[in-house]
């Protein structure tokens, strides 16, 4: 099982410090530290994200990163965890079944409580909180206030749903709502990341994203050069 | 068309389902389908049926919801003890997950009790 590094092409591989270091171009003698601060990966842009721990997920944390770098990797996107954080005390044991209503841009105030917690979180990056359930039930909800991108993450969250996410608050939208039972419902697309039909269902791993897709997340604010 | 069991796990699969949207267009077949899921192994499905429940006419939410209520998996009564705060026939219920051993139902129990006793005319 891979580690939580930073480095974007740190999970992909298993190298040694000196390996990784060197592919990334850093030479001499490298400590895991000034490693973790300043490599660089192969991408021209990143994702930043910070992770705020409520609860961990069925599906690991790790696997889930893992999974978001298989997609990210293809639009040429590196994902960073620039820090995680562990939320805990009765405040936050309150909070880690968020109410989220129906997951719309009217936030409620757990949400808007959650959210203040952004130690770390610089500007253009991402605060990803990950609770044990939100009411109603969902896997993830990507709403968040103007200027703090955020999103949630539950614990019945599949291996694609902190991509699903993310890609949400890169300015992504779902491709094949509105969802059954809606007579309206089209085709569904599970080869695609952003598919609204649960990325549970995905059929072909890692879950596709079109050229259109990729251009929104790169031309997106919260994917600066790395 | 019959509702398979099937089709009502592909309204349940969605990272955010549309609720409201789901409820309008369900099929009083799929009903006990989701009675069923809400007390199925998958607490995902689960707790997503249990949330449904809250958004459906008539007596579904008495069909489904007291099999989400004795779930083994906490997320899926709190999911289920939140949903009885849209059905005041299902008071009981709700008192008696207020008593649960996690206090995460225990609380989502107790909110729903009171919003339920504080609509509800004595
Ligand atoms: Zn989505």
């Amino acid at each position: 099982m891979p580690n939580l590094t930073d480095s974007c092409r740190a999970n992909r591989f298993p190298l040694s410090l000196r390996q990784m270091a060197s592919a990334v171009g850093m030479t001499g003698r490298v400590s895991a530290r000034t490693f973790l601060r300043t490599a660089r990966c192969s991408h021209g842009e990143c994702v930043t994200l910070h992770l705020k721990i409520l609860a961990l997920p069925q599906v690991p944390i790790p696997t889930m990163l893992v999974s978001m770098r298989e997609v990210y990797d293809g639009a040429g996107i590196g994902v960073r965890v620039a820090s995680r954080e562990f939320l805990t005390g009765p405040a936050f044991a309150t909070l880690a079944v968020l109410q989220v209503g129906n997951c719309t841009n009217t936030l409620t105030a757990d949400q808007i409580q959650l959210f203040t917690n952004r130690n770390n979180v610089g500007a253009n990056e991402i605060a990803i909180y990950f609770v044990l359930a939100t009411v109603q039930s969902f896997n993830g909800c990507a709403a968040h206030l103007a200027g703090q991108p955020a999103a949630v993450v539950t614990g019945i969250a599949s291996r694609w749903t902190l991509a699903h996410e993310v890609g949400h608050v890169l300015g992504l939208a779902h491709v094949d709502d509105p969802a059954p039972p809606d007579p309206n419902a089209p085709a569904a697309l599970l080869d695609r990341l952003m598919t609204g039909r649960g990325t549970h269902m995905i059929t072909n791993p890692p879950p596709d994203l079109i050229d259109t897709e990729v251009r929104t997340m790169r031309d997106s604010q919260l994917t600066p050069n790395c | 068309m019959p509702v398979t069991h099937a089709d009502v796990v592909n309204v349940l699969q969605p990272d955010e389902i549309d609720y409201p949207n789901a409820a309008r267009h369900l099929s009083a077949e799929a009903v006990p389908i989701l009675a069923e899921i809400a007390a199925g192994p998958d607490p995902g499905l689960a707790s997503k049926a249990a949330s449904l429940a809250g958004f459906l006419p008539g007596n579904a939410a008495s069909v489904i919801l007291p099999k989400a209520a004795t779930h083994p998996n906490p997320v899926v009564r709190i999911a289920a003890a939140a949903s009885i705060a849209h059905h005041a026939e299902l008071l009981e219920l709700a008192d008696h997950l207020a008593k649960d051993p996690d206090e995460g139902v225990r609380r989502w129990a107790s909110s729903s009790a009171h919003a339920l006793r504080t609509q509800t005319p004595n």
